[in-house]
């Protein structure tokens, strides 16, 4: 039968969980403030490439391997910061699911499995490119759509409360994403230039915004 | 809440406590800060001497104490880095940190299941 100091003891271990768990939502702030960062220059770099295709082999411009082989290389070098970045989300997830419950974790992603993703997100483009032609890229951006629902999810299961940078993110990127299909179809590329310009100006706040704010995560319940 | 129950109920708590009791068996886990910078260490891998300031509030001088006594007991391991800003001090989980911090997750998830029972009850 438990005591009096068991039972002391017993909120005490919790209180230790919880404390990590607090502290886990100061370090996954900041890794989701560089995790913007990242995908900001990446979407920067998307920008840049036809300008330095054209610069360094003009003859290339038409063809589209050379668009394909620098979204592919900057997509993979912004995956792996990305992974890098979070690693540790699942273990966090393992945590909170072991102090406060809730739905059950899911195996964490091996190395394989995130090169696995970076290759479909990037047949998403090719394939239906090769297939329809340019009007196939829309495939790949409604495809996209996937991120936002993942970070969504990443973020609700490793916060307690909702960060506000966010919820910008989520939002201009899928707002991006579907003016992006629209401008496809509709043949006026203006406009998905000008969304994704916006949405990497939003991302940039967003970097600084989660970083600059996270150490408020810092103050524990229990001081 | 019949008597068969209640007893089932104390039954259902005092298995973790046993367990936790077992897990202190090793005095150097004998303290909330060591085993706080184990579960944190264990999330994280390594993190740097700052950070783990920030994490159990404690003076540079009670950390570093903490740190040797887990460096010695064989749950972390201490390194330092030459960075721009000067030599840093890392501290890295290892197997038997690792280990410990399953043994850790267990019990409290077995804490809350019967916690959550009880009041259910």
């Amino acid at each position: 039968m438990p005591t009096e100091d068991d039972e002391v003891l017993a909120r005490e271990m919790l209180q230790i969980g919880r404390r990590a768990l607090r502290f886990e939502e100061y370090v996954l702030r900041r890794a989701w403030g560089v995790y913007y960062a990242v995908w900001a220059l990446f979407f920067s770099v998307l920008f840049i490439i036809p300008s330095v295709i054209g610069l360094v082999a003009p003859s290339l411009t038409d063809s589209p391997y050379p668009y394909f082989l620098g979204y592919g290389v900057a997509g993979g070098l912004a995956g792996w910061a990305t992974y890098l970045n979070f690693e540790k989300v699942y273990r966090t997830i393992r945590l909170r699911r072991a102090l406060l419950g809730g739905t059950q974790a899911r195996r964490s992603l091996k190395i394989g499995g995130w090169i696995l993703i970076g290759v479909s997100n990037f047949l998403l483009f090719l394939v239906p490119y090769y297939l329809l032609g340019f009007k196939g890229l829309s495939v790949g951006y409604l495809g996209l759509l996937y991120v936002g629902v993942w970070i969504y999810t990443a973020l609700r299961r490793t916060f307690t409360d909702f960060p506000l940078e966010g919820v910008l993110a989520i939002a201009s990127f899928a707002s991006s994403c579907l003016l992006s299909i629209y401008s496809i179809l509709e043949g006026d590329y203006l406009i998905t230039e000008t969304s994704w310009l916006l949405t990497i100006l939003v991302w940039v706040f967003c970097a600084f915004y989660a970083l600059y704010h996270a150490p408020e995560m810092l103050v524990y319940d229990d001081e | 809440m019949n008597s068969e129950e209640e007893e089932f109920t104390l039954q259902d708590k005092s298995a973790p406590i046993r367990e936790l009791a077992e897990l202190f068996d090793d005095s150097i886990m004998k303290s909330s800060t060591r085993l706080l910078i184990v579960v944190s260490l264990s999330v994280n891998k390594r993190m740097v001497f700052t950070d783990l300031l920030k994490l159990t509030g404690v003076g540079k001088g009670s950390l570093s104490n903490h740190l040797q006594r887990l460096s010695a007991g064989g749950y972390i391991r201490l390194r330092v880095t030459p960075t721009l800003r000067g030599p840093r001090t890392v501290a890295e989980i290892t197997r038997k940190g690792l280990d410990t911090y399953q043994k850790y997750l267990g019990i409290i998830e077995k804490i809350r299941n019967s916690d959550e029972s009880s009041s259910f009850k």
